[in-house]
């Protein structure tokens, strides 16, 4: 994703693009007529994407302050009347949370800053809102420079291993590197300590680094093991030339941005300065690109897809005298440029530590380590001019390193505006520090618009993809039904021809069935007829046995089976004893057996005739009776037997009467007195159900 | 806001909401052809389903009439499915008594009547039983001919008849020793008459299914 940041120093105004860690191109527009043209042709020209405004402002002051732990609704309104009572009327302000204090209440430490002259940022947010660029954010850059310290540290090594190095070789001329200011253009009048105000928490307790403090210089370099544990001093100090006529000079403590200035390098002259230094270079470049012959070819597109405004187009003779004048030209630029810097570093660091000592943030014996970031050709002649004292350790970072670090590419020719361009570039884009909503009006639009087009396309392509699955899946469905449909024509076809001509017989079938049943039940049921007991009756009467049994009468009919039921008991109840009242209520409560509703009708048959007593005494009549009544229970389907009538029937329930004695041969005895009378239930025939 | 949601915002994205209703559109489409093809797809399981049941239920319709015709058949010739031939059974009571020399029986054909729980217990729900009621009296020379009547007049009658009830009593003055002298086991010569020795009667009920294969418009081929 394509990052666009606009770098402003307070002058004029830089563009950078990045793709990732790719600088694709970079701009200047000046403060005049002719850039702001420049600019607003670039804004009118530009794809439309999100860009990031990038300050490094000497209007920009901070405010480092304690204030109580309290609910997040407190924390506002403390935190509003902070910045009222800072920065009444200002509309670029942020807050950033330092986290808690160790000590005391532990209160939150907040840092408060604001870009305390909006005039200056106007004019160009004016053309950005005119255009309508989306403007995602105003970023600070001594908040962002925070970033730096863990590369920074990281760096030290391959600064050390530098430092060495370039003791024994020739400086190279930096080609692109605009020119410096020489020691006398740099005025003091022009440095000055921007307002901070002292911190009304308590100073934090400062402590000794417990790196050794040794010069960094090529014969005195800080101890690897040092380096290489990346210990973090507490008290830093970053150093940084965006620009050759300003210097970002950010003091942090245990990590944290404390405070920030920028200090002005006679602005106006060395402005003028760098677009003549860079005119120059640009001519030279040409000469000794001609020099190079094709192997330029790379680098002049390289330069052709920079953004670059309109430059003078360079000679097309190559001077070899003119060359050479301008590698001497160059070569002093460079010691003039390190000699102003080390004045500037020394002087910025020393004022530094004298107010934070003054302010007590720093103790008196506590060291500062002021790490200034420079370009190659600077680096070693700075870093000689520069000696450490008892409280100040110079450290110096080369920016090619950081570039490294970061494998930044296409930026050989950068100073470290570009640097914070990247890290502005690698934050997301929200939140920012001090833009207002309205300044992020055409971002939010952007947003909106880009939302919108992302969800209308991709809800299009949704809804789209879903028709177009449902139209396959129509095309299967009916594919699908036109199956179904074809094998319903063959069932139908089977049935036309199998079971269509006896349609009739089919729906009788069931009728059928139940015929043949009822006829079966009632072919059952016309089986259990008198004329089949004939064989075991006979049987019965034909045993010698019972000779003396004659069958007068036989009777036969059929009853329903709780009729016939009911009747047995009734008659077994007739000829036995009478039951007690208890026996009688136990009697009833046993269940009458369940009927089968196929049960057929149940036979009962009566017989009744006259036995022979002969010279048989009441048992032996008694014992040839019970033996009779045994003999028919044992007779097929015989439910049960019950003796109504016997010859010498001695039962409790009935009445029997005789003679006996010397006369006995006198007493009358009746024919009926031998007659007997029994009942025979049969078991119905029973069909289970189909 | 508004003047942006206004002019701004269609030209912006005008094309993308009309690529919206497009697809939207042919959703619509989609989902309307989707419907119909679904909705035919399950009026043609439907019908697969009902034609699959109409099959099965054939089949085993045809599997009964397999099963169930045979006998249908038998009973039918045997009387007792078709209409009831009361002159049959007189027909064939008449051989029986002729051929066993009964000495009397006389019959009472009542009327016949569609059964009902009132007059069977086997009335049935679906088919139509016919219901005759028979009476015989007679007498016998032998217990033994009743049991000779009543098998023969199954075997021989076109129908089937269920004896609901019976009653045979000796006759006065007949005793087993009349058997004993007897030159024949089924008479009993006393000055040179016949006399018999039992009499009694009997309620005879027949059955007739009523005949559900007359109403085909094929005839049977079996």
């Amino acid at each position: 994703m394509i990052r666009r940041i606009f770098y402003f120093s307070g002058y004029r105004m830089k563009l950078f693009e990045w793709d990732g860690t790719r600088l694709l191109g970079s701009a200047e527009f000046e403060p005049d007529e002719e850039g702001i043209l420049q600019f607003d042709g670039y804004l009118q020209q530009a794809a439309l994407i999100p860009a990031q405004l990038l300050v490094d402002l000497v209007e920009e002051d901070f405010h480092r302050e304690s204030i109580p732990h309290v609910n997040a609704s407190d924390r506002k309104a403390i935190i509003t009347r902070l910045l009222d009572r800072h920065y009444r009327g200002e509309v670029h302000v942020h807050v950033q949370a330092l986290g808690r204090s160790k000590d005391g209440r532990k209160d939150d430490n907040v840092l408060l800053s604001a870009l305390i002259n909006k005039n200056v940022l106007e004019p160009w947010l004016s053309r950005l809102q005119h255009h309508k660029t989306p403007l995602a954010g105003i970023w600070s850059l001594p908040l962002l420079s925070a970033k730096l310290l863990t590369a920074i540290t990281q760096t030290q090594k391959n600064v050390v291993a530098d430092s060495r190095n370039l003791a024994s070789k020739d400086r190279q001329p930096r080609d692109t590197a605009p020119g410096s200011a020489t020691p006398e253009n740099k005025t003091s009048k022009d440095i000055a300590i921007p307002k901070i105000e002292a911190p009304k928490i308590e100073a934090p307790k400062i402590e000794a680094p417990k790196i050794e403090q040794k010069n960094n210089s090529p014969q005195n370099p800080v101890p690897k093991a040092v380096i290489s544990k990346n210990i973090m001093p507490k008290n830093m100090m970053i150093v940084s030339q965006q620009t050759n006529s300003t210097q970002r000079e950010s003091y942090f403590i245990d990590g944290a941005l404390m405070l920030s200035r920028q200090e002005k390098l006679d602005r106006d002259r060395r402005d003028r300065r760098d677009r003549r230094d860079r005119r120059n270079d640009h001519e030279g470049e040409e000469r000794r690109g001609e020099g190079r012959g094709e192997n330029s070819e790379q680098d002049r597109r390289q330069r052709n897809a920079t953004i670059t405004p309109d430059l003078p187009s360079p000679p097309n003779e190559i001077d070899r005298r003119v060359q050479s004048e301008w590698r001497s030209a160059q070569g002093r630029r460079d010691e003039e440029g390190a000699a102003n810097a080390a004045l500037s570093i020394k002087k910025g660091a020393e004022q530094i530590h004298i107010f934070l000592t003054n302010q007590r943030i720093m103790g008196f014996a506590d060291k500062l380590y002021v790490y200034c970031i420079l370009a190659p050709d600077q680096l070693e002649a700075t870093r000689q001019r520069t000696q450490d004292s008892n409280s100040i350790q110079y450290k110096f970072v080369d920016l090619n390193e950081l570039f490294k670090h970061y494998k930044l590419q296409n930026c050989e020719d950068q100073e470290a505006d570009a640097l914070f361009a990247y890290l502005c570039a690698s934050v997301p884009l929200t939140p920012d520090h001090y833009a207002q909503a309205k300044e992020k009006q055409s971002y939010f639009q952007y947003r909106l618009n880009r939302i919108i087009t992302a969800a209308t396309a991709l809800g299009s392509l949704v809804v789209f993809i879903s028709a177009g699955l449902l139209w396959l899946n129509s095309l299967e469905l009916v594919q699908e039904q036109r199956a179904i449909e074809t094998q319903r024509a063959i069932l139908e076809r089977r049935y036309q021809s199998d079971f269509a001509p006896i349609q009739q017989r089919l729906t009788d079938a069931p009728n059928i069935k139940a015929s043949v049943d009822l006829a079966r039940r009632l072919q059952l049921e016309a089986q259990l007829s008198p004329e089949y007991l004939f064989a075991p009756l006979a049987s019965v009467f034909s045993d010698p046995r019972f000779a003396s049994f004659q069958l007068d009468d036989f009777s036969w009919k059929k009853y329903a089976a709780a009729e016939l039921a009911l009747l047995l008991q009734t008659q077994q109840a007739s000829v036995s004893e009478p039951l007690t009242e208890l026996e009688a209520q136990a009697a009833a409560e046993i269940p009458v057996p369940e009927i089968s509703p196929y049960a057929s009708l149940q036979p009962l048959l009566t017989i009744s005739g006259y036995l022979h007593r002969g010279e048989r005494n009441y048992p032996q009549t008694v014992a040839l009776m019970e033996t009779f009544a045994d003999a028919l229970r044992k007779m097929p389907k015989v439910i049960q037997v019950v003796v109504l009538k016997m010859p010498v029937d001695v039962r409790p329930a009935l009445i029997f009467s005789d003679g006996m004695g010397a006369q006995e041969d006198a007493v009358q005895r009746l024919k009926e007195a031998n007659q007997y009378e029994i009942i025979i239930g049969f078991k119905a025939e029973e069909l289970s159900h189909e | 806001m508004n003047d942006f949601l206004k002019l701004e915002f269609w030209r912006k994205h005008g094309l993308n909401f009309l690529l919206v209703s497009l697809s939207l559109l042919a959703l619509g489409i989609a989902m309307l052809l989707h419907s119909r093809a679904d909705e035919a797809l399950q009026f043609a399981k439907s019908s697969y389903q009902q034609q699959q049941a109409i099959n099965a239920e054939a089949e085993q319709s045809a599997a009964l009439l397999k099963e169930f015709l045979p006998v249908y058949k038998t009973f039918q010739e045997q009387g007792f499915i078709g209409p009831p031939q009361r002159l049959q059974w007189l027909e064939a009571l008449n051989e029986n008594v002729s051929q066993h020399r009964v000495p009397l029986v006389t019959f009472s054909l009542s009327p016949t009547t569609v059964g009902t729980s009132t007059n069977t217990t086997y009335a049935p729900d679906i088919l139509i039983l016919k219901v005759t009621p028979m009476r015989l009296d007679f007498t016998l020379l032998h217990e033994g001919d009743f049991y000779r009547l009543l098998s023969m007049l199954q075997q021989r009658a076109k129908g089937l008849f269920s004896a609901e009830s019976c009653e045979i009593h000796r006759t006065e003055g007949a005793s087993d020793d009349d058997i004993l002298n007897s030159s024949s086991a089924n008479t009993i010569l006393t000055k040179r008459r016949i006399i018999p020795r039992f009499k009694g009667q009997c309620e005879l009920l027949w059955y007739s299914l009523t005949d559900i294969t007359q109403a085909w418009e094929v005839p049977d081929e079996q």
